[in-house]
């Protein structure tokens, strides 16, 4: 009963999307207050019943009902408890209502929280949230239906895939859908402003808020997936340029390009309509990425050619509504004026260049990304675009995106002196050259594109830390002062130090890893060390133990570097019984500047066993940045002038007789 | 009915939330918010705060907050937007309602199976072994007799079926178990205690133990027991006393009806005992049929039996994973009297499928009907042990090949007899697919698709399976 009255719940959340799409929009036309205000609350309505649907399916989950067909394909009755509930989303049709119900919560959010947001504005955006919700909730209950039944329910399921049963692929899923998915109030406020034909500063600081949640769950939701390869595939490697992972590249890169043209809308009125087609292009590829992910063209061309009802489904979806959105942008583009006026040499101009370079690194992205799948497509050859197409195409791109990501803040708006930041610029490339220097005398590092790199990422955060002591007064005030100051700065500017500082740090540990990796593959029997790098591995032991739901072989390894010990890792070797399936648990142990990194590979039959060891250096650097730059956005979003809710008809009152 | 009333409210009570602001009258709404205002207002602040910082000059700050005060201007006089006033229309709001209830209940009738309980594993357990022991299924019938007897663990009829229920299945150490339980509950009932009695026996590889014999003896002492008799003549052939436990055999078959159902196997004994003494069988069983004869002397035709040896024996040497044919050898050389080349024969079958237990009992069945575990045990070959598994790890390669093809070809007989097992097709499916005998793989799927054709997860694991292991 639970199971059906679930099922019931999504056609409700159907029918109060359906009523959201097309009251409020009827009444913004016809001037009728409570035609908006029923977009408010369907919104409600829309999340509480997809959230019910929602959490009957979790119950039929943690209780192994197996009368559901998802159920029985994707769960089995001895796996442990937080993976009976994070196999929800472990699959296509659970993924698909995790991904409306984020939607619906993003309505719901908007209108509790979006009061400030004049009604005319927030029943449009919530419309045309509403309309994307819709063709959502009849893809899912016509093509993917998570509640079908089976008249004869096995004795057990089938489990689900060992790789997935794990803390950090776990919530992967719902940070990143945090992500596609919050997009989408960028893509309705840009169609609102396009139908109501109103962009101001304004509108820019309505939508900023859920931009910046968007942002930044995606950012961690990246990290996470990308932290989960580095340690649960077992080949050391972060960053695969799958066509998974690009999918959600492409957005975050779009969205990053987003978050910096809102600010110019905001503060300058200019950029607008570079804004709001970066706002719906932002959410088509988020669009797009849903596309690749759950349509299965992306494991076979033919499995999606044979069986293309979803795929077709899908893809149906994005047209229209990536065609609809660009058609309304085409049509009234023109009729919005655009504000402000700026110089070469200004703040508006540095992002308008850091758009530019982002949109075109997104764009190289997307070529590596679809190429092949539309040459498989059209002629059948079916070829791979791997990491030698993205290290040459996209990197220097984002090498410039980064050079330009440390002198934007040197900018001022509207007219900059370009002496000024010729001589700030120019101090920044003699300090960053000289660390580099330092780098490869003192340290003695070798090869010129990690230098290369090396200084991109040191010119990235002497930068920052010289804007921010600039922004302290320095050096013409005091230390008292500037560190008073430095802590009165608004919280948005410590979202863009932290931001970029982050992304300094992040870069940094991408370089060192990728040019300065040791590693080691033997097969080794146990007592024989080996090394890698500066570091003595040797494998001690290996013991057989059972978990809850597996078997596993765990290792001992001590490493010690010139005699001394440093860590012992526990590498382990895993074998799922009910899905058959092996998987690999690296043992890690993290240093300030680099993981030691070893996996246990096949026994060889004799005692021996294959074993491979890394000597990762930043790779904990990569995630301290990703965390900085996630939370750069989350800092952002407390800032003063966005606390959304905030009665802001009482600070009219209070604020007016003191200017 | 209750659930359509449950999930008829719910939309109607939803239909009214939706429609809440058609219901509520007298709100005036401004079109456009002081937003833009703050946001200028807020940029005048920022200037002022950077001034202050000496990051501008005070004719930047100018120059920047004229603009900015032009372009509130601008917005100001944008902000003339209308008020829109929301007024109560029932009738709008009704149908509103109404609307969102419709395509709610219309779209669930449409795809929704009301009727459907939930089905938690939990409650589920029960209701599924009942539901296979009806059919027939034995393990279910255990796993049933298990919950019954920890519940209620005095009651002599569940400990009786499950015993019996074990017997059945052929694990004979636990039915011994529970025969034991259900002897001490029947207070030491003959033919309760002559069950057991042949369990422990049959647990001990049709070896008559000396507790089963004392136990025997017992029940013949309060009374007339033909399964008591006819192990104890059993026993007496184990300790080598053929003639005895002929003797007792035949005046078993004397006392019976000549229909009674031990008949045939009382029979075959003294048969083989027969040929084992070289007699000559009329003197024991006067109504002997000719096949009987024959076979207590070896008298089978040895032309076409000859051939019919050479022929399985040349198939064989090919394919040792045949253990029909093995089981056919023996019985041919058997009948020949050549009982040292029987025993060898499921000898060799048993060495071809060490480790598939299943199998392994077959060829017990084979042994004892063709009397050759009465042989002496020098001639008895080894089943194969947990050590013997183990040293499989030792084996050259060549060996363990053949090991594991025993195996799996053990899974495929015993799946043969009972297909109701998924997680066995899988398995022999992949084990094929691993030994690169891609059509036998093919065959096992196809044959176990028709098998569930009418359980679909079944049926995609199956498939799902093929994709994975079959190259195309």
């Amino acid at each position: 009963m639970i199971t059906e009255f679930g099922h019931f719940a999504l056609w409700l959340a159907l029918a109060a999307a359906v009523v959201q799409s097309v009251v409020p929009l009827w009444g913004a036309r016809n001037g009728s207050a409570a035609g908006m205000r029923v977009a408010d609350s369907a919104a409600q309505i829309q999340f509480l019943a997809v959230g019910v649907a929602f959490a009957a399916l979790v119950r039929a989950y943690v209780v192994s009902d197996f009368s559901l067909e998802t159920v029985a394909l994707n769960s089995h009755s001895t796996k442990p408890m937080l993976y009976k509930v994070t196999g929800v989303w472990a699959n296509h049709e659970g993924s698909m209502l995790l991904w409306v119900m984020m939607l619906a919560l993003f309505g719901m959010l908007i209108s509790l929280f979006g009061r400030m947001i004049p009604v005319a504005m927030r029943a449009t955006v919530l419309a045309v949230q509403a309309i994307i919700g819709v063709g959502f909730y009849l893809f899912i209950l016509l093509t993917s239906n998570p509640f079908v039944r089976v008249a004869n329910p096995p004795l057990d399921g089938r489990g689900m895939n060992p790789l997935l049963q794990d803390p950090g692929v776990a919530f992967h899923p719902p940070l990143l859908y945090l992500g596609y998915v919050g997009f989408s109030t960028a893509f309705a406020f840009a169609l609102a402003a396009l139908i109501t034909g109103r962009v101001d500063p304004a509108w820019a600081r309505w939508m900023r808020p859920w931009v910046l949640i968007a942002w930044s769950g995606l950012t961690a939701g990246i990290a996470l997936g990308s932290w989960w390869a580095y340690y649960e595939l077992g080949w050391g490697g972060f960053w695969f340029w799958d066509p998974v992972e690009n999918a959600s590249f492409m957005p975050w890169l779009i969205g990053t390009a987003l978050l910096h043209s809102a600010i110019v809308v905001e503060k300058r009125n200019a950029l607008l309509h570079w804004t709001i087609l970066l706002a719906i292009l932002t959410f088509s590829l988020s669009l797009i990425g849903t596309f690749l992910v759950r349509s299965g063209i992306l494991s076979s061309v033919h499995a999606f050619a044979n069986d293309p009802e979803r795929g077709i489904f899908i893809l149906g979806l994005l047209c229209l509504y990536i065609g609809a959105a660009l058609t309304l942008f085409a049509w009234r583009a023109g009729d919005l004026r655009e504000g402000g006026v700026f110089a070469f040499w200004s703040r508006e101009s540095g992002l308008l260049v850091n758009n530019v370079l982002l949109s075109t690194a997104s764009g190289v992205v997307f070529v590596g990304t679809l190429y092949p799948l539309v040459l498989e497509l059209v002629t059948g050859d079916k070829i791979t675009v791997g990491a030698p197409y993205f290290n040459q195409t996209f990197l220097p791109i984002f090498g410039l995106t980064m050079l330009a990501a440390g002198i934007g803040p040197f900018l001022s708006w509207k007219r900059a002196r370009p002496a000024v930041v010729l001589r700030r610029a120019a101090l920044t490339t003699a300090i960053s050259a000289a660390l580099t220097a330092g780098l490869a005398v003192g340290v003695g590092l070798g090869e010129p594109v990690g230098l290369l790199g090396a200084f991109i990422a040191l010119w990235l955060a002497v930068a920052t830390l010289q804007d921010l002591g600039h922004r302290a007064g320095l050096p013409n005030v005091n230390a008292r002062v500037a560190v008073r100051r430095v802590f009165g700065l608004p919280r948005s500017a410590w979202g863009l130090y932290i931001g970029h500082t982050g992304l300094s740090i992040a870069a940094a540990g991408v370089v060192a890893v990728s040019v300065w990796k040791a590693e080691e593959i033997r097969t080794v029997s146990p007592g024989t060390a080996l090394d890698v790098g500066p570091y003595a591995f040797t494998l001690t032991e290996t013991r057989n133990e059972t978990g809850p739901n597996y078997q596993t072989t765990i290792a001992t390894i001590e490493v010690s570097r010139d005699g001394t010990p440093i860590a012992t890792l526990h590498p382990e070797r895993r074998w799922y019984p009910v899905e058959g399936r092996p998987t690999t648990e690296a043992g890690i142990r993290s240093l300030w500047h680099g993981d030691l990194y070893a996996v246990l590979g096949d026994p060889d039959g004799a005692g021996r066993n294959v074993v491979r060891y890394y000597y990762n250096p930043g790779v904990p650097w990569m995630w301290l940045g990703g965390v900085m730059i996630a939370l750069a956005g989350l800092i952002s979003l407390t800032d003063r002038r966005l606390r959304i809710g905030a009665p802001s008809r009482r600070r009219v009152s209070t604020a007016q007789p003191a200017e | 009915m209750l659930f359509w009333s449950l999930i008829a409210a719910t939309s109607l009570l939803a239909g009214l939330w939706l429609a809440r602001p058609f219901l509520r009258g007298g709100h005036v709404d401004m079109d456009a918010s002081d937003g833009a205002m703050s946001v200028y207002r807020d940029q005048i602040e920022e200037l002022e705060r950077d001034h202050a910082a000496g990051l501008i000059s005070a004719e930047e700050r100018d120059q920047a907050r004229q603009e900015i005060e032009r372009r509130a201007l601008v917005a100001a006089r944008r902000m003339d937007g209308g008020l829109s006033v929301s007024r109560r229309s029932p009738a709008i709001a009704a149908s509103l309602a109404a609307l969102a209830a419709l395509t709610a209940l219309g779209g669930y009738a449409l795809t929704g199976v009301p009727t459907e309980p939930d089905r938690p594993l939990a409650s589920r357990r029960a209701e599924t072994l009942e539901r296979m022991a009806a059919a027939g299924d034995v393990n279910s019938r255990i796993a049933l007799l298990i919950d019954k007897t920890s519940a209620n663990p005095t009651s002599f009829e569940d400990w009786w079926t499950l015993a019996q229920s074990y017997s059945a299945i052929g694990n004979h150490s636990a039915s011994v178990d529970a025969y034991r339980k259900a002897v001490e509950l029947s207070g030491d009932r003959p033919a309760v205690l002559s069950a057991y009695a042949e369990a422990m026996t049959l647990a001990n590889g049709n070896k008559v133990p000396d507790a089963a014999r004392l136990a025997f003896e017992q029940v013949l002492n309060r009374g007339p027991d033909v399964r008591a008799r006819y192990y104890i003549a059993l026993a007496k052939a184990q300790a080598q006393d053929f003639d005895a436990a002929l003797e007792d055999w035949t005046a078993l078959v004397r006392d019976s009806q000549p229909d009674a159902p031990w008949m045939p196997l009382v029979r075959r004994d003294i048969v083989n005992m027969v040929r084992f003494l070289n007699a000559d069988v009329t003197e024991y069983l006067p109504d002997a049929s000719p096949q009987e004869i024959a076979s207590a002397g070896g008298a089978l035709v040895p032309a076409e039996s000859a051939s019919q040896i050479a022929d399985l024996e040349r198939s064989l040497a090919d394919d040792p994973h045949d253990y029909k044919g093995w089981i056919e050898l023996a019985t041919l050389r058997a009948g020949n009297g050549e009982n040292e080349a029987a025993a060898n024969a499921l000898a060799e079958a048993r060495s071809s499928y060490a480790g598939a237990p299943f199998v392994l009992q077959k060829i017990d069945e084979a042994a004892r009907r063709l009397g050759l575990d009465l042989l002496p045990p020098a001639v008895e070959p080894a089943g194969p042990s947990q050590a013997d598994i183990e040293a499989a790890a030792d084996m050259s390669e060549g060996e363990r090949d053949d090991m594991i093809e025993g195996m799996v070809a053990g899974l495929a007989a015993k799946l043969e007899d009972a297909p109701n097992n998924p997680d066995g097709w899988i398995m022999l499916v992949r084990s094929y697919a691993v030994m690169g005998q891609d059509e036998k793989a093919r065959d096992a799927i196809s044959r176990a698709e028709a098998h569930f054709a009418d359980s679909t997860p079944v049926l995609e694991r199956l498939r799902a399976e093929a994709a994975t292991v079959l190259t195309e």
